[in-house]
């Protein structure tokens, strides 16, 4: 093409939108209502006012919220978010706030049991943005497909609970046998959020679910994740790496072959719940080091113990005193009493009762494997 | 997330970050950290990061690659607990070096 040529349609592309009278960006509050649902109100020229009370500009049926809890005013180009005296105060981050805050773009408020965001938004994004919600739902339920179905009966008993955040993450996660006496389960996170991080994680999923990988025994967790670790390369897959916990079950020997790329541990709970073993391979995250021989480990399966494989999402939340929790937050849970319900779930809904109001940051992937 | 550069010895830069290294962080500071990483040996103050996602190591492991193969070098100090704990996780001392005090960390990079 001539460079000059090139230039022109830049120019043309970059400029045309802002000088579009009609494709003026507007201030919006955004109430997450749910993981994958919102509503957008715009900030008109006075003040919104935000709480239970008849009248307010953005009205939440919440009996946690003050009738007049905070107020967001448009100052200028600046918007900016104010407490009103309310009972249980405003919070950015996890902070009570103390006077008045300025929103920037995409940051995000707590008025109550309710996350709130600040967004400009053009006509066109919003349009955009509904298609993306559209999309970003059909690879949710793309994701969702390939998952195989628990397995309650055997000597491997297979629950799991996966919840996409709004974004879609790169969670996938997968077990199937590969001989009579073996099995294999797996967890993937790739770090990013959208359809790509997401398409990403399943083509993983897909050289593990089809043994796609030529030469490679996928008894053996160093030689997949070795093989997996060259094949996805960041540098030629947009950049997109991603951490992995892989496993081998020998059913006769009751020998547990692990490996992992840059993942926390997986954690395997005696019966008894008061013995905990991490499972992990002290190995950098998957996708970054080219050529890198990815070691193992192995550990034999007491009677009756339960394995726990979750990607990061279930402990990177900011729980209900504004606390951010690590690790061993989640990791505490595990040794809890048995719930009524299936182990993943009983997990899940400690997690929700623990975070902070409104949608998850991140997927949540849970699998829990029960041994005989 | 806030992201300071200040010009160190030997041509190198400090680069100190504020706050939360989470999608909205790393969407802060993303295109000015990889720009100035592209064209100086770098260290980088972590003493003021309270928390890191997997967006944030993903920005780290991002850099790193294109720094090496153009000669340029990169050494991060200062982790808080939490942080600390994230980047063992996921194995980064073998991807970063990562020093506990910034005289290590510009010995590294000197």
């Amino acid at each position: 093409m001539d460079p000059n040529e090139r230039t022109q349609i830049t120019s043309i592309t970059g400029v045309a939108p802002a000088e579009d009278p009609g494709e003026v960006a507007r201030p919006f509050i955004v109430l997450m209502v749910s993981e994958r649902d919102e509503r957008a109100v715009p900030l008109g020229d006075s003040a919104m006012v935000i709480g239970r009370a008849d009248g307010c500009g953005l009205l939440i049926d919440d009996l946690r919220i003050s009738r007049q809890h905070a107020k967001v005013e448009r100052r200028g180009d600046e918007i900016w978010l104010e407490d009103m005296g309310s009972t249980n105060g405003t919070f950015v981050a996890g902070r009570r706030l103390e006077g008045p805050h300025r929103l920037r773009h995409g940051h995000s408020f707590q008025v109550g049991a309710n996350m709130l965001r600040f967004e400009w938004r053009r006509e066109s994004d919003i349009a955009a943005a509904q298609a993306l919600a559209q999309d970003l739902e059909r690879a949710a339920q793309y994701v969702i497909s390939l998952l195989p179905r628990p397995i309650t009966e055997g000597a491997l008993r297979v629950d799991w609970v996966y919840e996409p955040s709004a974004k879609l993450g790169g969670d996938v996660f997968g077990y199937h046998a590969l001989d009579g006496d073996t099995a294999t389960a797996y967890l993937i996170d790739v770090s990013g959020h959208g359809v790509g991080a997401a398409m990403h994680s399943t083509s993983i999923m897909s050289a593990l679910r089809r043994q796609a990988l030529p030469g490679v025994d996928f008894r053996d967790p160093g030689q997949v994740l070795t093989r997996l670790n060259d094949t996805f390369l960041m540098d030629d897959h947009d950049g997109f790496c991603f951490t992995m916990w892989y496993g081998v079950y020998h059913v006769p020997s009751r020998v547990l072959t692990y490996g992992s790329g840059g993942h926390h541990p997986g954690y395997l709970v005696s019966a008894d719940r008061r013995r905990m073993a991490q499972l992990r391979v002290d190995n950098p995250l998957m996708g970054a080091v080219p050529g890198y021989a990815y070691g193992s480990a192995h550990v034999e399966v007491p009677h009756g113990a339960t394995l726990y494989l979750f990607s990061d999402g279930v402990f990177d939340l900011t729980d209900r005193t504004g606390r951010q929790w690590r690790l061993g937050d989640f990791v505490r849970l595990l040794s809890g009493p048995p719930g009524r319900e299936a182990e993943s779930r009983r997990l899940f809904a400690a997690v929700r009762e623990a975070a902070a109001p409104g949608p998850l940051q991140d997927d949540c992937s849970l699998m829990t494997i029960a041994f005989d | 997330m806030e992201m300071t550069v200040t010009p160190i010895d030997g041509g190198a830069v400090k680069v100190a970050f504020d706050g939360r290294m989470d999608v909205i962080g790393v969407g802060d500071v993303e295109s000015q950290f990889t720009a100035t990483v592209a064209e100086n040996d770098t260290v980088v103050d972590m003493t003021g990061v309270t928390f890191i996602a997997s967006m944030g190591i993903r920005m780290f492991v991002a850099v790193t690659r294109p720094m090496r193969s153009n000669g340029r070098k990169i050494a991060i100090f200062g982790l808080q607990e939490p942080v600390k704990e994230v980047l063992d996780m996921a194995s980064m001392d073998q991807i970063v070096p990562i020093f506990e005090d910034e005289a290590s960390a510009r010995a590294a990079i000197a």
